[in-house]
């Protein structure tokens, strides 16, 4: 079938993410249009959505049509893929996206995970035959140069919280930290196999990889340096080339942190930390990583008026347009209930404030 | 450095086995538990409080800090429990994390602040829906209902959760607070929550100015 994308719109993303200028700022919502919103929009049912390909795309396809802009397109799965390869249980409900129930619950549970650890098969461990599938059952209807190639992960650690549990890996990166860095090895190993198994299966053009960590946040800079980046690190590196984009995204707070993220190897930052103004990371890194972001999606896009929306926006765009690296969308996912206008609202912003 | 002094210390730094030890150390000597709890741990945790809201500490450091004061409450909670006059059980919480929600940092830092200041808890857990809250709130009679969301996208279950339990003529009456990253006095407010608190030391008075009502 023939979807028909904005592609100017794309154009401009694309020499935004590579730091250039494009002639206006373009707005994405790629990472933005997730089920969350799209549950609430269009009514739908998440045990549906998470395991019916062709209801999960019609519903893609609606957002994209509807606001003629960029949107998720490809097998959306949330935290339904990485921790089932590690054994969390997910739970997949009407009206929620999937969550991971812990596989492990006390550092014994840990020890013994990791002592007898045998590394899952990326091509049949958890729900990544179901991922997998989803794709196949999308390129069929789209095409193969329509669809995104979906080379994007949950990052090693938020992977290792839907193991451990959130808590647990925060408490234990102190209390045990070598069990801790064993669990994030043997995790990255795994997605660096997976990355193998997409390569054959996508056939990727470009070594383009997106990170997608949220819980990183959280931690101190000390912590940061320790714990999360010589690990994401280590996958884009082993992944990507030196022209890659290499994405990464976490809406937890960054202020602290957003020096490393060029270190980390981060040239593309997506969906961002909603809290801090842009305007702090386009000075910090501005430079060297495009910003995609970062409207609040609760306070502004959910709560505000189209009015509200559209200021916004504008003190966004006039924040962190100059030199290019800018894209336009929300920091963090549009979440359920956000009212149509004040996305369109966003686009209208772009387009009467966003030339260069 | 007196002896609550280098409790509430070892509670900042996270000494998770120093606090417990010194816990035992202070009991035998004949210390209060009360003056344990107040003038020791819930003292050194209303500082990592503070450390947290200004960024110089994070959810690590945190938590260590809560595992330092969790250990000490080993010890410390028969204590407490003796000092319980007939007729003046204590007051009963519920708290869980809202469906679809599985984060639990904020609820077992409130859980642990709210068990210290002397409170009984029921913890839920976590992806707990409002029929759930307002089944346990039958069962259990708490003075309040304690929600915690870590997330925008689940934070509207809290909604639904107090609507439930208004819409309940046995759980309209029990107080609701409210707590989590994404949430803010406003949105309390917005949804008709009775509280709000920021972070877990908060809730504390939160929840005895509450109570007092």
């Amino acid at each position: 079938m023939k979807l028909e994308i904005n592609e100017k719109n794309n154009e401009r993303i694309r020499i935004a993410e590579m730091l250039g200028q494009p002639d206006k700022v373009p707005v994405d919502f790629g990472l933005g249009s997730q089920f969350n919103f799209l549950s609430g929009w269009l009514n739908l049912d998440g045990r549906k959505y998470f395991c019916d390909p062709e209801y999960m795309l019609d519903a893609q396809i609606k957002f994209i049509k509807r606001f003629n802009v960029n949107g998720v397109l490809g097998p959306n799965m949330g935290l339904a893929v990485e921790p089932s390869a590690f054994g969390a249980r997910i739970f997949i409900s009407k009206d929620q996206g999937p969550w991971a129930e812990p596989k492990i619950n006390t550092i014994d549970e840990l020890k013994n995970y990791l002592d007898n650890y045998k590394e899952p098969d990326p091509y049949t461990a958890g729900n990544y035959p179901l991922f997998y599938s989803i794709y196949f059952y999308m390129r069929e209807r789209l095409g193969d140069e329509m669809l995104p190639k979906p080379m994007g992960m949950l990052g090693p650690i938020d992977t290792a919280c839907n193991v451990v549990s959130t808590s647990n890996a925060m408490l234990w990166i102190r209390t045990n930290p070598d069990l801790m860095h064993k669990l994030l090895g043997k995790i990255t190993d795994f997605l660096l196999k997976v990355l193998e198994v997409k390569v054959e299966l996508f056939k990727p053009t470009d070594n383009d990889l997106g990170v997608f960590d949220d819980n990183t946040g959280f931690f101190s800079e000390a912590d940061f340096k320790e714990f999360v980046i010589p690990y994401v690190k280590r996958i884009y590196d082993s992944y990507c080339s030196k022209d890659s984009r290499k994405v990464f995204h976490s809406d937890a707070p960054l202020k602290h942190v957003a020096h490393l993220l060029p270190e980390m190897g981060v040239n593309v930052l997506i969906s961002f930390d909603p809290k801090t103004d842009i305007a702090f990371f386009k000075e910090k890194i501005g430079d060297r990583v495009c910003l995609k972001g970062n409207v609040h999606p609760l306070k502004i896009m959910r709560n505000g008026t189209p009015v509200m929306v559209k200021e916004e926006c504008k003190r966004q765009i006039e924040a962190a347009k100059k030199n290019g690296g800018y894209v336009l969308t929300t920091g963090g996912e549009l979440t359920n209930g956000t009212p149509s206008e004040n996305i369109d609202a966003m686009i209208e912003a772009a387009e009467e404030y966003g030339a260069y | 450095m007196s002896d609550f002094e280098e409790l509430s210390e070892k509670v900042i730094i996270g000494d998770f086995k120093g606090s417990a030890e010194l816990t035992v150390k202070l009991l035998k000597e004949g210390k209060s538990a009360m003056s344990i709890l107040n003038e020791g741990l819930l003292k050194g945790m209303s500082v990592v409080g503070e450390k947290f809201k200004c960024d110089e500490y994070f959810i690590p450091d945190v938590l260590l800090s809560a595992k330092a004061m969790e250990d000490a409450m080993t010890f410390l909670k028969p204590e407490l429990l003796k000092q319980i006059k007939p007729g003046h059980e204590q007051d009963r919480i519920v708290i869980g994390t809202v469906l679809g929600d599985n984060h639990n940092i904020g609820k077992n830092l409130v859980k642990t602040m709210l068990e210290g200041a002397g409170y009984e808890i029921i913890d839920l857990g976590i992806n707990i829906s409002p029929e759930s809250f307002v089944k346990a709130a039958l069962n259990y009679q708490p003075r309040i209902v304690a929600l915690s969301a870590l997330l925008t996208t689940t934070m509207v279950n809290m909604k639904n959760t107090i609507d439930s339990l208004r819409n309940n003529p046995s759980t309209k009456n029990i107080k609701v607070i409210v707590g989590g990253v994404p949430v803010t006095q406003e949105y309390a407010d917005r949804i008709g929550a009775d509280g709000y608190s920021e972070d877990a030391v908060d809730a504390i008075d939160l929840v005895k100015n509450l109570l007092k009502k």
